[in-house]
């Protein structure tokens, strides 16, 4: 966090703070960036360091799980925050830095960074993200009726093949059982249907199953036929 | 022909050049929901058709691509 965006923080615990500019971290920026002790160097660096208070008269290490912890001031009721500098002068500190989400910023054609507090601009951009959030919703609204009318569509059998007729009373577990073993199951769904497929004058049956190991029978009944020389 | 007297075709196997259904039977679809999946056909005989106890003649055609 830079120092001057803690100001609304130290607002609302109605204190303020002095900052010693000299102790203030500056990471490596040192030799070729803002000046340590400096305004620019408190507010606009982008080195983040975690903000922390503790009571002056607690002792606490130096580290944190190996992280060095650095003393930079004292909170005051003053209700400013000062950046102390050696010798004694005193500046206050005022935001500078960036501010996030301050401006609507465009970065692509549907991809929106919003404002918070931005007027006109907000507005324009909340109807902007609603459009795009109805827009999405009734996307999906229509491909979970297509996907529910397709799931219909594939439970309601399809008719028999004309000139087929479904047979009456249907077909049940029963009758393959008895024809065709136990291994065969009638399958749920597919149409049943009669019709004179051999051209014999006889109405024949046509039944979807599910069949496990049809061989199976075949091999007994070849074991059983087998004689012994 | 087995005790139950029903015949079976893998008509889509045989047609790429498997012919031995002995062998083809034991082919199982990639997909769990067609394994098994067969058609049961029964030819009619008398005025029962094919709700007659012998009929005279039963498929089964496996393998289906269905």
């Amino acid at each position: 966090m830079a120092l001057d965006r803690s100001g609304p923080h130290l607002r609302r615990k109605r204190v303020g703070a002095e900052v010693e500019a000299e102790a203030v971290p500056t990471g490596q920026r040192r030799q070729t960036g803002a000046r340590s002790g400096s305004a620019s160097c408190a507010s606009r660096r982008r080195d983040y360091e975690l903000l922390f208070t503790a009571p002056s008269g607690k002792t606490h290490s130096l580290a944190i799980a190996g992280v060095p912890i650095t003393r930079i001031g004292n909170i005051v009721r003053r209700r400013k925050i000062l950046l102390m500098r050696r010798g004694g002068t005193r500046c206050e500190l005022r935001p500078e830095g960036w501010e996030h989400f301050k401006e609507v910023a465009v970065t692509s054609v549907t991809t929106h960074v919003y404002t918070i507090g931005g007027g006109a601009a907000y507005s324009s951009a909340m109807c902007s993200r609603r459009f795009t959030l109805t827009l999405l919703f009734a996307g999906l609204l229509v491909i979970s009726i297509v996907s529910s009318a397709a799931t219909e569509r594939s439970k309601t059998p399809a008719p028999p093949p004309a000139p087929a007729k479904a047979p009456s009373p249907a077909v049940t577990d029963e009758l393959v059982h008895k024809q065709f073993g136990e291994n065969c199951t009638l399958l749920v769904g597919p149409p049943q249907f009669t019709m004179d497929l051999d051209g014999d004058g006889v109405d024949d049956l046509v039944v979807a199953a599910r069949c496990k190991n049809p061989m199976a029978d075949r091999e007994r009944v070849q074991l059983s036929n087998h004689r012994p020389v | 022909m087995n005790e139950y007297s029903f015949q079976i075709i893998d008509p889509y196997d045989s047609f790429l050049g498997f012919g031995d259904v002995k062998v083809t039977s034991s082919f199982a679809s990639d997909a769990p929901e067609r394994r098994g999946v067969c058609l049961l056909i029964i030819h009619g005989d008398g005025p029962a058709a094919w709700r007659s106890e012998k009929p005279k003649a039963k498929f089964m055609l496996i393998n289906l691509p269905l």
